[in-house]
């Protein structure tokens, strides 16, 4: 009894209390709403669009929070838009009145397509420091026609050999320290029972970015990719050609019926064991994490022999970039964010989140892979040359390089009659004088 | 007859504007909905565009001449062409002779047909894209069902590459879009059987005439409207076709482009290439696509007309 009107009593007691801090609190908020304007109900709030559902949870899961903290009269929205034709929908959306503030773009020739429609800005004075970036992520994120930086470099994808490691331990193989002997121990692999290499080889994307990982140092790096872009070596030059070549000498330790295999059973292939090494992007790291395949794996850059034009680097491109509308209702805040998004804070929170290579230097990653990939990216980069400058336009030169490849294997043609076929093709639109810029 | 007609019912005509009333709501959404959209198709593609819809300018047929005479589209058009009318070709002699055979034999069944009709239509109700996806996963060489039952049975040597090989891929995709569709001229057909008059055959019958003879002399004959419209609606399916190539070989068609087809081809250049002027390259593509499936149908429509008139 005594008990229950003690509990009713403490129960008032907490209701006065509860009415009394109520009071409080409504007279602190109009107090600072009547007072300083800048109280949350004032704030500007940014839109942010992005073709990636993952990139905006990691933006809600705390890199919103991280901006906001340090930018209170900001708020920031970062809206997924899942449309396959992502920039379609950003033509419309940063043609009418409801523009967002600030758009994901991917990087070279896309963002250029946009740079040249006017609909973003350049951000060459928008943003105040740009060291942190390296020369190939901002090559990424420049217009063509002016060669003003319209983009703050969102993470980079580097693409390089993943690898077995218990298949290369049972068989007493190490990292290949050359061609030849990437060449001995895929021969060595094979005769053990086990597919040496897979590449997806249904998907002409695939195979293009799988003969970019093995021929980029046979065809020269960075040298090439600079005589390339001036005008002063095409793909017919007996580098590149034997470059191409390399696929044709894989052939034999390819899995069976390679033409035949999809991005899914090349990774299932990789993850099962039953293929030993699988030249892919960054982004597997992720895909056999989420597949929680049971696999002990190792990644390296293909090697290089002696007498080849250039020493193995990590072919690598540029993953999209932060661009700002024309139309922003608020472009100075969006600055402030831009900023921001160039920033270390942001690199380390989104890379790390994303499981991707950040595209400005200071960044520590958690995942010793990635970590692994993205030292080497910022000691030896090299462009995939593909994927960075002969996608936009029609022919895609990685859809023919792709297509190409296939032949080779089919024993349809040779490596000199692809590397020709695919500049015939894409002399149909690519100009290197665009480029000199670079 | 028809100034008769008109005469007589000139009585009660009412007058042109309350006609024209009544027509003006399903013309105005007859409008908005397919004619603009039609007709604007026809207008990108007779301009220059730079960087997704800035205007450049007016340039004629400068974009349909581009087709003609540049590359990728003077090597992969004429490749793409050929292989839709492969797949049109294809699927026109396997799905007329099956399903009509179908038809026939499941006209002669009682109300079971019934249950058949309902089975044989089941992979029309499911998407392409799924279909495709599907049977990629049967064909697949190295974890497919197919091709592991070919080498269970011994049949190592049939176990091929489906849709990896050039030569098999393009025959595999017709024959999975007729195994996908032929529910419709099934149903088609066996509509057409039951409409024709029993009396037709029992006379036949008493006069002499043979099975073979009977279908050939008296059903064939009465099934030509049908046989026309499925042939036609075949036309225009295999020309559109997009989603099962997509779902098999993706937007370049792999193998090296062994079953790449028009939409494909549009799909990349207006999709895909990122190239400056996609929209008015590949407003001119639809166009001509538009223009000949249109030629073809009505081209179609007459021959079946004159047929059907000289058996009549």
């Amino acid at each position: 009894m005594t008990a229950r009107r003690s509990l009713g009593r403490s129960t008032r007691r907490r209701g006065v209390i509860a009415s009394l801090a109520l009071v409080v609190s409504t007279a602190m908020l109009v107090s600072a709403c009547g007072g300083g304007g800048s109280g949350s109900s004032d704030a500007v709030r940014l839109t942010v669009w992005t073709w990636s559902n993952e990139a905006a949870a990691a933006f809600k899961d705390g890199i919103i929070d991280a901006f906001e903290k340090a930018h209170p009269d900001i708020e920031v929205e970062v809206v997924p838009q899942l449309d396959k034709n992502y920039e379609t929908l950003l033509t419309t959306g940063l043609a009418g009145s409801q523009s967002p503030d600030i758009v994901a773009l991917r990087s070279y020739g896309v963002l250029s397509s946009f740079a040249a429609s006017g609909n973003i800005v350049p951000l060459d004075d928008v943003v105040k420091d740009w060291s942190g970036f390296s020369k190939s992520a901002l090559a990424g994120a420049k217009g063509k026609a002016d060669g003003k930086l319209y983009a703050v470099p969102q993470g980079i994808q580097t693409a390089q050999v993943y690898y077995n490691k218990k298949v290369f331990a049972d068989l007493g193989l190490g990292v290949p320290g050359s061609w030849d002997e990437f060449v001995a121990a895929a021969q060595k692999i094979k005769d053990s029972g086990t597919a040496p290499i897979v590449i997806p080889g249904a998907v002409a994307a695939q195979i293009s970015l799988a003969a970019e990982i093995l021929g980029n140092a046979r065809r020269g790096a960075g040298d090439f990719q600079q005589a390339f872009l001036g005008g002063e070596k095409n793909l017919t030059d007996p580098d590149n050609v034997a470059a191409i070549g390399l696929m044709e000498q894989i052939k034999p330790f390819l899995v069976d019926n390679v033409t035949s295999v999809t991005l899914d059973e090349a990774v299932t292939l990789f993850a099962t064991g039953r293929a030993a090494m699988f030249p892919s992007g960054t982004w597997q790291v992720t895909t056999f994490k989420n597949l929680g395949a049971d696999i002990d794996y190792g990644t390296f850059d293909v090697p290089v022999n002696a007498g080849w034009p250039s020493k193995a680097v990590t072919v690598s491109y540029a993953d999209g970039g932060w661009a700002l509308a024309k139309r922003s209702q608020h472009p100075d805040q969006a600055g402030q964010l831009l900023n921001w998004l160039g920033g270390t804070e942001f690199g380390n929170l989104y890379a790390n989140a994303m499981g991707t290579i950040p595209a400005r230097d200071g960044v520590t990653l958690e995942n010793p892979l990635l970590s692994e990939m993205y030292q080497r990216y910022q000691a030896t980069p090299s462009v995939y040359l593909g994927a960075a400058y002969l996608r936009y336009g029609s022919p895609s030169g990685t859809d023919l390089l792709g297509q190409q490849v296939q032949k080779i294997w089919l024993g349809e043609t040779t490596p000199a009659d692809a590397a020709k076929s695919v500049q015939t093709g894409i002399d149909a639109w690519f100009k290197p004088a665009d480029f000199a810029k670079d | 007859m028809a100034r008769t007609a008109r005469k007589a019912s000139g009585v009660q005509r009412a007058p042109a504007t309350a006609v024209l009333l009544f027509i003006l709501p399903a013309f105005a959404l007859f409008a908005v909905v397919l004619l603009y959209p039609m007709v604007s198709a026809l207008g990108y593609s007779l301009f220059e565009w730079r960087g997704g819809t800035n205007l450049v300018g007016f340039n004629w047929f400068h974009n349909f001449v581009v087709l003609f005479t540049e590359q990728p589209f003077v090597e992969q058009m004429p490749r793409a062409f050929l292989h839709n009318l492969a797949i049109f070709a294809g699927t026109l002699v396997l799905q007329n002779s099956i399903g009509l055979f179908l038809a026939v034999q499941l006209h002669r069944l009682g109300r079971i047909r019934r249950v058949f009709q309902v089975l044989y239509t089941t992979p029309y109700l499911v998407s392409p894209l799924v279909v495709g996806y599907l049977w990629t996963l049967l064909l697949s060489p190295t974890f497919g069902p197919v091709n592991a039952g070919l080498q269970a049975a011994g049949l190592d040597s049939l176990a091929l590459s489906w849709l990896g090989d050039p030569t098999t891929a393009l025959p595999v995709l017709i024959l999975v879009s007729v195994w996908q569709w032929i529910g419709f001229p099934v149903l088609l057909y066996g509509a057409a059987l039951g409409g024709i008059p029993p009396e037709l055959n029992d006379a036949a019958s008493v006069d002499g005439a043979t099975g073979w003879r009977r279908f050939r002399r008296i059903t064939l004959p009465l099934l030509t409207p049908v046989i026309g419209t499925v042939s036609i609606l075949t036309f225009i399916g295999a020309m559109e076709t997009f989603t099962l190539p997509y779902a098999f070989g993706g937007a370049t068609g792999s193998p090296a482009g062994a079953t790449d087809v028009l939409s494909l081809l549009f799909f990349r250049v207006s999709f895909e290439s990122g190239a400056s002027n996609a929209l008015g390259v590949s407003s001119a593509l639809a166009t001509l696509l538009f223009l000949f499936i249109l030629g073809g149908a009505l081209l179609g429509r007459r021959l079946l007309r004159a047929q059907e008139e000289r058996l009549s």
